[in-house]
Order: structure tokens, then sequence, then C-alpha cells
């Protein structure tokens, strides 16, 4: 046993051999992963804006300016610019402000079911914002959109008072579905405000509105900048719902145009064209993301942290309770009643405005149909395999990286750091595209892993950005200790830090399943015959048209989707 | 069982540990003592292999663990060494028992699970916190979380403990208590150990062995006593605890005369003493005696050697002990008297240098103020 006869303690004997450390291989497999997934469809892209239009630049390759030329001389080109510009500085400022209402409401005041507010929020990742789209469609379309029916009958309105089909109501309905995405950011600023700063105010005297003012607002502006930025940035690229609600109304961003040129309904696929429009995109949210950088390297100096996990005093909100109410009710009402209607349409065989009459012809009958339609069965099968691996491959990444960038330091792991979080500023339609023209000339062309190669690329950004919070709370010498005990690096990993940091990669991991199941540009930009999932699948449903099976699809995907997402968010949702 | 030798190890353009040797003998508790920021964790992070030193060597038994001329280096996890962190590393996802059988566990060895078990028991018996084996380790207080890490670092029998700052965490209370109790535990499993402190009360009650760190580099080295009371700096002498340093020109240096502002004074030398340098004379208030005039036995004209007449400026009561401000022509200084004594304001004194207690030192840092 432990004692030798003489009380000596025996001396224990080693059995591992010398291992090398594998961190240095690990380090260069990861800054030639990422530089060839990232830099690799890139280049694709970039040579084939050059490369004269409707040719494939590895079958006969010109050098040409013609693409940017004609860019450059399309009429509707500055129309195309400011429709996008416009697009995400609307939707962007009427998001945060509703987000900032609510997130004021539920951190600072004493506002009744905070925790299930946070819930659904931090839930709304579920609902697909092509699923959102063709609800609004549903209910607001000029022709038999069911609210626009209920104001007719109710109020004897002629024609429609509502339609989904313009640039405000584009507007409208991306910043509603923005809001549960700036709330998230808002109320993380708000949680991390240090309160002593505002209890300051309150001891000098003054009244609850004046330290909000003078007080609160200045020290969040920078912080409201910067996501205002952020979220900017993001809408700059988005692609789904200009696709379903703009493209049909004749409304283009410039994410659309890309994608109607890459994929025309009719005629050749134009990928010069596409390629400068692209290399156009990426340059425009390339300085956005320069400048957000400067901008938020300004905000770091007013940001006010302490971790100390004080909570402020909550305010009361006295009378203002039942306006509280009905606004946060209001909201969440117009959130659901696109689910609520698409929900509706699959219980019809065929649309039918929502009535009580229609109430005995409600089947299932739908739900039977995809279900047995072995096309979906595939789709539903793509779609778990494209979200597993994708997921799990970006959170191994992921942390690796940040693991690197956080406790490695050096040129090598700044580079991975920097190219990790790249794909922020590359648009996904522009990311899809360059995957498309990259993967076209090798077998791999129309396989499932094409498009999840494509989300492994664009998520890792989030996941790795997540992971470094993560790592950096984390003190270095729970990881010495290990190394100390004689613990391989890859050991520590395992039984030390991983551990620790779970609910972190949990929570990213679940974002980044969410936005891979959810994803329509890789599908619709990829797609073939034999790489369907479930959103490309319900985008064709839909235009087939088969509105009950799209609409019993969308419920199937979101119903799948909540049930991952709802328990894991509830559980995090502390108040 | 230690040696290191020319250590260098720099951060960017930061030198933080600038060519530091010694050795440590077997068995022994080998303090790094010095001020915030003079190297010692970094000293220590090159000995546990956390750090890559610059330049160098570093020996364990007869392994070379580091060595700059022959690009050798051993990391952390194959020198098989026990180290108790300043914040203890407990990891607060395992029990007590799972982080002390961690080293075994995951160290390398291939252990049976009931050697295992047996060999954890032990480690924690060894700090008595075999009844807490199976509480989350996140249950913990200070000192227990500080034995706990004692007993992680010692399970797997390292030949060579290491310590930072351990007992910086705990409260001043239990501090006192575990200088003592940490010595014990230490010299019960006869592990060779490196203390690294800048507390210098630490270093005196627990150390067998003490280097004296400034800047980066060794100011001395010796046992405590010889540290404590025979400074070979200004600096020394200043940082092991209170002590007054008083400028003077060297009269004699074999006979150790100097001149001071208000006197001659005879005095110790210290070894390694450069005559030409500028110098003062280093005397803590403990060894200052204060005698009434009246008792004092000598005419005011010739008090004898050492002995200066001052007057008391400031007493302050603390306890223990009673300190006093006492100006000789002029000169400020710290004494001390025990409590049952009495000397008030505005008395005078007699100032009595024990002649063996007070030390010429090199003023490296112009600490004494002398122009
Ligand atoms: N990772 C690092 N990067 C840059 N400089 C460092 C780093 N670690 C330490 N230093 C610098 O090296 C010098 C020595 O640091 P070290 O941590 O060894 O001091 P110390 O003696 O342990 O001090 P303390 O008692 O405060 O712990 C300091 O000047 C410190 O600023
Ligand atoms: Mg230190």
């Amino acid at each position: 046993m432990a004692e030798a006869a003489d009380g000596a303690p025996t001396p224990l004997q080693a059995s591992r051999g010398a291992g090398r450390s594998m961190k240095k291989p690990t380090l260069i497999f990861l800054l030639g992963l990422l530089g060839a997934l990232i830099l690799g469809p890139l280049a694709v892209l970039l040579i084939t804006s050059f490369s004269s239009p409707e040719t494939l630049f590895y079958r006969e390759f010109t050098f040409t300016f013609q693409n940017y030329l004609d860019v450059a001389t399309r009429p509707g080109t500055a129309k195309l610019i400011w429709n996008t510009f416009y697009y995400a500085a609307a939707s962007v400022v009427l998001g945060v402000s509703i987000a900032f209402v609510l997130s004021m409401l539920t951190e600072r005041t004493d506002m009744p079911a905070r925790r299930l507010i946070r819930t659904l929020m931090f839930s709304w990742m579920a609902v697909p914002p092509l699923v959102f789209g063709y609800g609004w469609i549903l209910l607001i379309n000029p022709g038999n959109g069911a609210l626009n029916v209920f104001l007719r009958n109710l109020f004897g309105f002629e024609g429609a008072p509502f339609s989904p089909y313009s640039m405000t109501a584009l507007i409208v309905i991306s910043s509603l579905s923005l809001v549960p995405t700036s709330y998230v950011m808002i109320s993380g600023l708000l949680r991390n405000m240090d309160p002593s700063l505002e209890d300051a105010g309150f001891v000098m005297g003054a009244g609850r509105l004046r330290v909000f003012r003078t007080v609160t607002l200045p020290i969040l502006t920078p912080g409201f900048l910067s996501v205002g930025m952020f979220l900017f940035i993001n809408m700059v690229q988005t692609f789904d719902l200009p696709l379903v609600l703009g493209a049909s109304a004749g409304v283009h961003v410039l994410s659309t145009r890309i994608y109607l040129l890459a994929s025309p309904e009719v005629g050749l696929p134009n990928y010069g064209l596409a390629g400068a429009f692209g290399v156009f995109l990426l340059v425009v949210a390339l300085l956005l993301m320069v400048y957000y950088f400067h901008v938020t390297r300004l905000s770091e100096r007013f940001r006010v942290v302490t971790g100390r996990g004080f909570r402020p005093k909550r305010l009361t909100l006295g009378v203002w309770r039942l306006p509280a109410l009905l606004f946060t009710g209001g909201y969440f009402a117009v959130m659901t009643l696109p689910l609520l209607i698409l929900l509706w349409s699959s219980l019809l065989p065929f649309y039918k405005v929502p009535s009580l009459d229609e109430l005995a012809n409600l089947t299932v009958g739908a739900y039977g149909r995809i279900l047995g339609d072995p096309t979906i069965m595939r789709a539903i099968g793509n779609t778990v395999l494209m979200v597993l691996v994708s997921s799990v491959v970006v959170m191994v990444l992921s942390c690796l990286i940040s693991w690197f960038s956080v406790r490695a330091q050096s040129a090598a792991t700044r580079a991975l750091d920097v190219m990790a979080f790249a794909p922020i500023a590359i648009p996904p339609v522009v990311m899809a595209i360059a995957m498309l023209l990259f993967f076209l000339p090798t077998p791999l062309y129309g396989l499932i892993w094409v498009i999840v190669i494509g989300h492994i690329t664009m998520f890792i950004a989030f996941g790795a950005r997540t992971m470094n919070g993560a790592f950096i709370q984390i003190h270095k010498e729970l990881e010495d200790a290990a190394e100390i005990s004689g613990a391989s690096w890859g050991t520590s990993l395992r039984r030390v830090v991983a551990p620790l940091v779970w609910p972190h990669i949990v929570n990213a991991w679940l974002w980044v399943a969410a936005h891979s199941a959810r994803d329509l540009t890789f599908p619709l930009i990829l797609l073939t015959s034999s790489n369907v999932v479930v959103a490309s699948k319900i985008y064709m449903t839909w235009g087939y048209p088969d509105l009950p099976g799209a609409a019993a699809l969308s419920m199937l995907m979101v119903g799948a989707l909540m049930a991952v997402v709802i328990p894991i968010q509830y559980f995090r949702a502390d108040d | 069982m230690l040696e290191v030798e020319e250590l260098v190890k720099s951060y960017g353009s930061v030198q933080a540990v600038k060519g530091v040797s010694f050795s440590v003998r077997t068995g022994d508790i080998f303090t790094l003592l010095g001020p915030s920021g003079c190297g010692k964790t970094t000293t220590l992070q090159c000995i546990a292999g956390l750090e890559t030193p610059n330049g160098g060597e570093i020996r364990m038994g007869d392994a070379v663990v580091y060595s700059a001329r022959r690009k050798l280096f051993v990391p952390a996890n194959k020198r098989r060494l026990g180290m108790v962190f300043q914040s203890y590393a407990i990891w607060p996802h395992m029990s007590v028992f799972d982080n002390v059988a961690f080293p075994l566990v995951h160290g390398g060895y291939s252990l049976p699970a009931a050697d295992v078990r047996a060999r954890v028991m032990e480690a924690l018996a060894a700090v008595k916190m075999d009844a807490f084996a199976d509480r989350p380790a996140p249950h913990l207080s200070g000192g227990q979380q500080q034995r706990v890490a004692l007993a992680r670092a010692v399970v797997h029998q390292p030949k060579l403990l290491l310590l930072d700052e351990p007992l910086s965490n705990l409260d001043a209370k239990l501090r006192d208590a575990m200088r003592v109790e940490l010595r014990q535990m230490i010299k019960a499993l006869g592990i060779t150990t490196i203390f690294v402190t800048h507390d210098q009360v630490e270093a005196l009650s627990m150390s067998d062995s003490i280097v004296l760190m400034e800047a980066g580099r060794i100011v001395q080295m010796g046992s405590p006593r010889d540290i404590y009371l025979a400074p070979q700096s200004s600096v020394t002498s200043d940082f092991m605890g209170r002590s007054n340093l008083i400028p003077a020109r060297l009269i004699d240096a074999e006979a150790g005369v100097v001149e001071t502002g208000f006197g001659r004074l005879t005095c110790k030398v210290s070894k390694g003493l450069d005559p030409s340098g500028a110098i003062c004379v280093a005397v803590r208030p403990a060894a200052i005696g204060l005698e009434r005039p009246a008792d004092a036995g000598a005419s005011a004209a010739d008090l004898g050697e050492n002995r200066f007449l001052g007057r008391i400026r400031e007493v302050t009561f603390l306890g223990d002990v009673v300190e006093a401000l006492v100006e000789i022509d002029g000169v400020a200084l710290r004494a001390s008297f025990s409590p049952y004594e009495d000397h008030a304001v505005d008395e005078e004194v007699v100032v009595d240098f024990g002649r063996g207690r007070c030390v010429v030192v090199n003023d490296d840092k112009n600490l004494s103020g002398a122009a």
C-alpha cells in the first residue's frame, strides 16, 4: 500500500512516457483551417468578379473589369445601396427603441413576469425569420390577409389597410424580429452597469428621472451606440426577410440582388456580376466593421463593468404598471400572431381566413402528409445532421481558438483571433456564393457537408467571442494547478477548463444550433436535390405553392427548436 | 536538491528576473522574499515550468529541467512537483477528494483505485481534512481550502514543493496560526520546499534559509538570523522590519568606527562592505536602550562608548511594546522599550547603542537620506 514496511512512503513510479505537447500542432492546424475556410472561398469570389460574366472562371478565365463597370453604371445601383442602408438603419432604430423599453422594464423595474419575459426573449431564436415572414404574409396580404379581412368586416374598409409588400412593412416586420436580439444585448449592458454610480446620484439628492437622464443615459450611451452599430452591420447583411417579403414586392437590397443574380428564376446565373456585387457588399461590411471597432474601442473607456453582481434597486412602477403591461403584452401579441396564423393554416386542407365556422374542418392531415413524404423525411434527416455536426464542430473549434487567444498570447494567436472574428464582417450571402463557386468544380458540391462547412465558418465568430469571455473569467492558476499535477494539456482542457465554462459552452452551442437550423441563406444558395434541409424545404413548399404543407413544416420546426431552447433558457433566465 | 543558475526572464522589454543563482538543500524550507514586483513569482514559475526562462539553468537532483545553453525545457507536467497557488486554485466543480486525487489519476501514474483512495486519505489526514473528503470544494473556508491545496500538492510525493504566498489570502489571525502549522506539516512530510512571500515575519518564522530579492536580483542570502541581524545593505535592513538608517562617514573600516551627525559610533561591519561607497549605520529600534541619566551611573561629560544624551519627542503605546521617537543632536531615531518601563515625552534620556547591535552597511539606495 502507500506505506512501505519501514514507514517511508513508497516512491510513485510514473508509467507514462514523455509525450509531446499538442499545443503547437493544434495551433498550426487551427490557423490553417481558418485560413482555408475563410480565405479560400473569398479568393475564388474575387477571381470570379474579375472574370467575364456568364462563364465559370475555372473553365475559361479572361480578366475583365466588366462586372465592376456594370455595377457602377447600372441604373438601379444607387437605389439599391440607398434601400440597403435605409432598411438597415430604420429597422435598427425601431427595433432598438422597443428593446430598450422592454429591457428597462425587466431589468430596472418591478415589472411582473420578468423571468417569463426574459425567457421568451432569449428563446426567440427558435423562430426562423423565414417562418415569421410567411406568418406576416398570411396576416396582412392584400387579398385574404386575416387582419385585413377582419378590419374590412369590422369597419367596412375598402381595399386592404395593410400590405406586407412594401419597404415600410419590411422595415416594421424586420425590426420586430430584431427586438429579441437587441433585448439580449441591451439587458446585458444594463446588468453590467455599476449601480453604485446611480446610487451616488441619489445620495446627492437627485430624483429618479434626473439620475436617469444625467447619470444612467450618459453611461450607457457608448454601449447603445456599439449595440446599434453592431445590429446595423447585421441588418446590412441580412437576407431572409428581404427575400421573403421584399423580393415579391420588387423592393431589393444588396443581399437579395446578389442572390437573384446568382440564382435567377429564369435564365443563366450571372456569377461574375454577383461576385462584383458581393465584393462590393463585403467591402461595405468590412468598412463598417472597422468603424465599429474604432467606436467600441472608445466606448471601452466608458464601460463600467464591476462583475460584483450587485443588482440595482428596482423602480416601483405604480400607476405605470398597466401601461407597461399593455406595451409588453402588445409586443408579445404581435410576435405571436404570425405563429398562430401559421398554426391555423397548417390545420386546414386549404387556406381560409380564421373563423369559428372553420373550426369543424380542422385536421392534422397536412402533418400526416408531410411526415409521409420521403423528401421531407430526407430534409429532416439532413437538418439534424447539419445542425448537430456544425454546432458541435463550431464549439470544439471555438473553445480551442479562444483558449489560444486568451491563454497563449502571441502573434500567431492574435492572427487566429482576428480570423475567427472576421466572418462577422462577411455577409452570409457573400460567403454562401463564395462557397458555391469554391465547391462547384469539386465532387463535394451538392452535399450537405458544404452547407455544414459554410455554417461552421460563419458561426465560429459567435462561438469564439462567447468563449473568449468565458475563459477570461477562469483564473489561470486553476489551469496551472492541473499542469503542475502532471496533467497533459488535453486533460487539463477536458477535466478542468471545460467543466468550469460548461454553461457558456451550452449557451453558445444552443445559439449556433438554432441559427444553423433556421438559416436559409446557405441551404438556398447551395441548393441541389440532395442537400435539402427543412428551411429550404419550407421555402420550396411555400413557393410550390403548398400552403398547408409549408405551414405544417414551419410549425414542426418551430416546435422542435422551442422544445430544446425554452427549457435551457428558462433555467438561465434568473431574475 | 535544486540549483538555479543565472536565471533570466523577461516579459517583452521588462526584465523580471536578472540573473538569479541559488541552491536549495534537501529538506529545507527555502524562502524567496522581497517587495511586490521583485520577481519572486516569476522565479517560482520558472522553477515550476509554467514560464519559460530566457537564460540560465535549473537542475533538480541530477536532472536538468531547463538549460538555455542546451536548449532544454521540461514542461511543468513532466517535472513532478507540488505547488500551492496564491489563490489555492481548488477546482470548484470537484469534491475535496477529487481535487486531491487529480495528480494521482491524471498525472501519468497507473494506480489501482484502492491505492489512489489510500494515498488521498493519507494526504488529507496529514492536513487534518480527512473528514471533509466528500465535501464539494466550494463549501470550504479559506483555511480549509489552503489545507486541501497542500494535500493536493503533496499527494503524489513530489521531490519539491512550491508555495506562492500561501498565507496571503487568510485573515490576520488565521495567518498567525497557519504559519506555525504549515511549517510543522511540511517538516513532517520532509519535502524540500520553496516558499514565496513578501512578508518578512512569515519568512523569518518559517524558513531554514532566505533569499532576499529586489528588482529581479538577489540582495542577500542566509539564515533568518543572519538576514535579520547581519544585514549586508540598507535595503536588507530596511526590508527586514523597522530599522534606523543613520547616515555616517567611515573612519576605521577594520574597527568599525564611524562618524555620525551626533558623534562617533563603534559598530559591527557587514560582510562584503565596500569602504569606498556610501555607508550608513543600521540599528533596530529594539537594539537601542534608553536609560534615565540618573540611573546611567556616569557623568554627563563622559557617558561611555556608543552612549549619547537625547530627548524623547514622541511616545506611542502599542501594547506589546512602546515606541519612542528620540532626538540626539537633531538626529531623530526610533527606539522601543518595554511597556513596563516608563518614559515620558520631553524626558532627557541616555541612548545606548549596544556595540554588537549596530551594523555598518552600504547605503546602496540612499535610504538613509544622506547627501
Ligand atoms: N505576464 C507578465 N507580463 C509582463 N510583465 C510581467 C508579467 N508577469 C510579471 N511581470 C512583471 O515582472 C515583474 C516581476 O513580477 P512578479 O510577479 O515575479 O513579482 P512578485 O515578486 O511575485 O510580486 P508580488 O509580491 O506582487 O506577487 C513585475 O515588474 C511584473 O510587472
Ligand atoms: Mg507574486
